[in-house]
């Protein structure tokens, strides 16, 4: 049987695992709560203040765990900020809740994969 | 044998998940979802709920809520917003309360705020990194938490933006770091401004000792302008709205504050640490001694001059600035003393065996792992849950908000609650209140009057401002009618008497019953809410008074 080796994760990978022990973190500490709420409370904190300050984070190299506060930082900065100047344009916080994240993460998917569009472009040039 | 990747991941989830057991878990009862505010201590717990709700309902916090500012509609957003917005957008997805999400949000920032903390010291030593993370966690005292229960939330907010500027500090020689720079200055700007006054400071303070120490290169210095320029760009809005309410209102002046306003009694000193305040003691001397002798520094291979190491000297500073004027500013810093300070109580253990010999890994973690769990026993049971306001008071407040009209007016007589007056803005209608001195007087004199004076609540901290352009402000507290603003108790719609359960003046209470028993003789008013502990009764024909 092959050996499971953590140098050979992917950061997706690695963001999966912290999803789910963040899950059991959660479900342990609120062991009153039911699941569902727990996972719900989980995937939202992670929508709201993980995922859409990771791309950003790509800019850097770092570990994963490093990676994973920073991007807890990013992102509070970023929906706070965007959220509050959205809201005086008249965009609401439970639109921003939902589009927000959609853009950052967009913009974060463009760093993350700079290099294969800058060399797709250059590709395409010599074409 | 675990590798010291694996053992780093290890300790830092057994980290966090103390942190967050110890600082929401016991509080919340185990339970994320509530049926009324829990850990609710103070006025800010309920008005940071409140304000989130409003950004939740109302989708931005442009203006301040109506309820809040004494009737007033057109009073500016003058609040810090972020975490308003944070908590009101994890609040619409959850599907659970702003009271709760408000906390959540909190604490889930907190504990990587303490992470990045951790981060930055691991850049200048892992070991020193290690040694030092149990001590965030900290020796338990009341006055550590006081942030938490108190509900100092925007503060908490502040802080851990703080964190984050100073691990983009200690990695500030990295390309685009500007970009960092700019957000974490923002989010303070936007979260709690004071932090990022005391940022500011910090790095004007660390450019400083850069200059002299070494001198700064040019990069360094275009990276700072330019974050510095995005961050002036992205928070000027909300500066300008600082800058005519806040610092208009409550302007620096020179002056000594030996107790925190928000609670006094509970100051956060050296000695709070316990034994720990030693390792700060042992920690700040081998500082000195590194900073005096270069050989002993690239000994134990710790920049003295780092960052966060430097910003631990700084915030303890900033901590005793109480006495020229900072005042519950200063006061606040100290609560997060345990992390500023965190590197110099883990060079306390570091400094000896690096000096001499050499640390291996297994001791490092044995002993970070022995603090972890002392830390955190000491720590287990310190915090209860419970708070000021029980269900059925909320039901009551609740009640008033989904029941009655948006400009109704509700008089409170006594509860404890009104010791705590922002907690009725949960009600969201304008909190009228009996006037406490003239119903005591009813009780010494055995009587139910037969009109109580009435008193009304509204932040009047930054005295309540208008916005006649972007940089032209009015007050609402210096317009003619602002002090004869209550239209009298029988003009009210509604009133609302706590009249069973628990309270620290269970007479008045009692009292409550006997104006509730009054006030239902009238036949134009009759009951219209009521459950074991509160009664609320509707007025029929506002403005008849008994003959």
């Amino acid at each position: 049987m092959k050996k499971f080796d953590i140098k050979k994760m992917t950061d997706l990978h690695k963001l999966a695992i912290s999803y789910l022990a963040a899950i059991v973190i959660f479900q342990i500490v609120f062991f009153m709560e039911n699941t569902i709420n727990v996972i719900k409370t989980v995937s939202v904190l992670f929508w709201v203040l993980v995922l859409p300050g990771l791309g950003i984070t790509y800019l850097w190299k770092m570990g994963f765990l490093e990676r994973f506060a920073l991007s807890v930082a990013v992102s509070a900065a970023l929906m706070g900020i965007a959220s509050y100047y959205f809201g005086l344009a008249g965009i609401s916080a439970t639109t921003s809740s939902v589009v927000l994240p959609v853009i950052f993460m967009a913009a974060g998917c463009l760093i993350v994969f700079r290099d294969r569009i800058i060399r797709l472009k250059i590709g395409k040039k010599k074409e | 044998m675990l590798d010291k990747k694996r053992a780093e991941i290890i300790f830092i989830l057994i980290f966090v998940f103390f942190a967050i057991f110890l600082k929401i878990g016991q509080p919340w009862n185990y339970s994320i979802a509530h049926a009324h505010p829990q850990f609710f201590n103070a006025n800010d717990n309920f008005f940071h709920a409140s304000l989130s709700e409003y950004v939740k309902v109302n989708g931005s916090a442009a203006f301040t809520p109506i309820y809040m500012v004494g009737g007033y509609g057109d009073v500016v957003g003058y609040q810090p917003p972020l975490l308003h917005h944070l908590s009101a957008m994890v609040s619409n997805l959850t599907g659970l309360q702003t009271y709760d999400t408000t906390y959540i949000v909190v604490i889930f920032l907190t504990c990587f705020g303490y992470i990045l903390v951790y981060f930055a010291i691991k850049k200048v030593n892992e070991t020193l990194a290690i040694l030092s993370l149990p001590f965030m966690l900290g020796i338990y005292a009341f006055a550590f938490e006081i942030a938490n229960a108190f509900g100092m939330s925007v503060f908490v907010i502040g802080s851990f933006f703080v964190f984050a500027f100073l691990w983009c500090m200690e990695n500030f020689e990295r390309k685009y770091s500007f970009i960092l720079l700019a957000l974490f200055l923002s989010g303070m700007a936007i979260g709690h401004t004071t932090e990022m006054i005391f940022s500011l400071g910090f790095l004007v303070f660390y450019l400083a000792v850069r200059f002299f120490k070494n001198g700064l290169d040019k990069k360094e210095i275009r990276s700072v302008v330019l974050g510095i320029l995005i961050f002036a760009v992205i928070s000027v809005y909300y500066l300008i709205i600082f800058y005519y309410t806040w610092m208009k209102a409550q302007p620096f002046v020179f002056s000594v504050m030996e107790q925190p306003a928000f609670a006094p009694g509970f100051p956060v000193t050296l000695g709070s640490f316990g034994v720990t305040q030693f390792f700060i003691y042992i920690g700040m001397l081998f500082f000195v001694f590194m900073l005096l002798v270069k050989e002993d520094s690239d000994k134990v291979k710790v920049k003295a001059a780092s960052p966060v190491i430097l910003a631990g000297v700084f915030f303890l500073v900033i901590g005793f600035t109480n006495y020229i004027g900072f005042g519950v500013r200063a006061f606040q810093t100290r609560i997060f003393w345990p992390v500023y300070l965190s590197s110099f109580m883990g060079l306390a253990i570091y400094f000896i065996p690096a000096r001499f010999g050499k640390w291996k890994s297994r001791y490092v973690y044995a002993i970070a792992g022995l603090l972890l769990v002392i830390f955190f026993f000491n720590h287990y049971g310190g915090l209860q849950s419970g708070g000021l306001i029980d269900q059925k008071t909320w039901d009551g407040f609740m009640w008033i908000k989904e029941n009655t009209p948006e400009n109704a007016s509700v008089f409170h007589f006594y509860s404890a609650l009104i010791t705590q007056p922002h907690s009725i803005f949960a009600t969201e209608r304008v909190p009228y209140y009996v006037n406490l001195d003239d119903y005591i007087d009813g009780i010494k004199n055995q009587v139910v009057k037969k009109e109580y004076k009435s008193d009304i609540f509204a932040l009047d901290d930054t005295n309540i401002p208008y916005r006649n352009g972007l940089f032209s402000y009015g007050y609402h507290i210096n317009d003619p009618d602002y002090k004869n603003r209550t239209p009298g108790m029988w003009n009210m719609d509604y009133y609302f008497l706590v009249v069973g359960g628990s309270d620290p003046n269970p007479n008045l209470i009692t009292y409550n019953r006997y104006v509730g028993q009054y006030l239902l003789n009238q036949t134009w008013i009759e009951p219209a809410y009521a459950n074991d502990e509160v009664v609320i009764l509707k007025n029929k024909e506002p403005g008849r008074k008994p003959t």
